[in-house]
């Protein structure tokens, strides 16, 4: 009864993860298509609430993962799972990295939205910088990648 | 690697399509209520359309090819009228969506979405079993 338990915990959060992930994801893009400030405002305003659904299903996915682990007597520092914590721990810098710059524009928005919610290419710049573009993407990758691992567990 | 260790992997990735695409369905209908999420709505339906295909054709397979599952087990019909009942709401919630009726197309979502969390509680305990 335990195992099933902790699955469940430990498949919540990897759900409310990835989920998480998708939608700022799709948010983000549906803002770029957006010219006005006050239209791309309100969906990168959106992408908050994902935000504390990501940091809730890292947290159940990671602990119930473990705990699961050690109650299956696997052994943590299988090739699989190393590669799991790396790229955790990308998503984890390269998310709080991405997430500030993705903040900053939002403030952006929201303040030109005030100032008379004209187009603006200093915005349509920053939505589009593609190092900003590559840092969201490799999120994308790297969760996919996550996900990938913890189905086939290659050894 | 066997083929059906293949196949339950496709079943769990469909499985991660479906409850992402439901996730950002939600999120695009109450955080950003009103605002223009055509093309991010149109996305996120395609990944619950895609999941939902995904998780029944290869949970299907699973149920036929796999010893000691089988197509009329209590846990795998109940897993099959579940995702009738997850696809008919949200079909019906894309519907009143469209048509503005948004709190109706808000509580067809949560059926929906129960559905769906049922489905992953009987996955997990297989009841009967």
């Amino acid at each position: 009864m335990r195992y099933e338990w902790l699955l469940f915990g430990h498949l919540v959060g990897a759900f409310l993860w990835v989920a998480g992930a998708v939608a700022a994801a799709l948010l983000r893009v549906a803002a770029l298509r957006r010219q006005r400030p006050s239209e791309v405002a309100v969906l990168l305003r959106a992408v908050r609430p994902a935000v504390p659904l990501l940091g809730l299903g890292f947290v159940l996915a990671v602990g119930f993962g473990l705990w699961l682990a050690d109650d299956l007597e696997r052994e943590l520092d299988s090739t699989w799972l190393l590669a799991t914590y790396a790229l955790l721990a990308w998503s984890l810098v390269v998310g709080a990295a991405a997430g500030r710059q993705d903040r900053e524009t939002r403030e952006l928005a929201e303040h030109l939205a005030e100032e008379g919610d004209a187009p603006s290419r200093a915005l349509s710049r920053r939505l589009r910088d593609p190092v900003n573009l590559a840092l969201n993407a490799s999120l994308l990758v790297a969760t996919a990648a996550i996900v990938a691992l913890m189905v086939w567990q290659p050894e | 690697m066997t083929l059906d260790d293949w196949i339950l992997g496709f079943h769990v990735l469909s499985a991660f399509a479906l409850v992402s695409g439901m996730v950002a369905l939600w999120t695009l209908a109450l955080a950003a209520p009103g605002a223009d999420v055509a093309t991010a709505s149109r996305v996120a339906r395609a990944a619950v359309l895609s999941g939902s295909v995904g998780t029944l054709v290869f949970g299907a397979w699973l149920a036929l090819t796999v010893d000691g599952y089988d197509l009329w087990d209590g846990w795998i019909a109940a897993a099959f009228v579940l995702w009738t009942v997850g696809v008919a709401a949200g079909a019906r919630s894309s519907v009143a969506f469209r048509s503005g009726d948004r709190a109706r197309g808000v509580a067809l979502h949560a059926v929906s979405t129960l559905a769906l969390v049922l489905v992953l509680a009987d996955m997990i305990w297989k009841p009967g079993t």
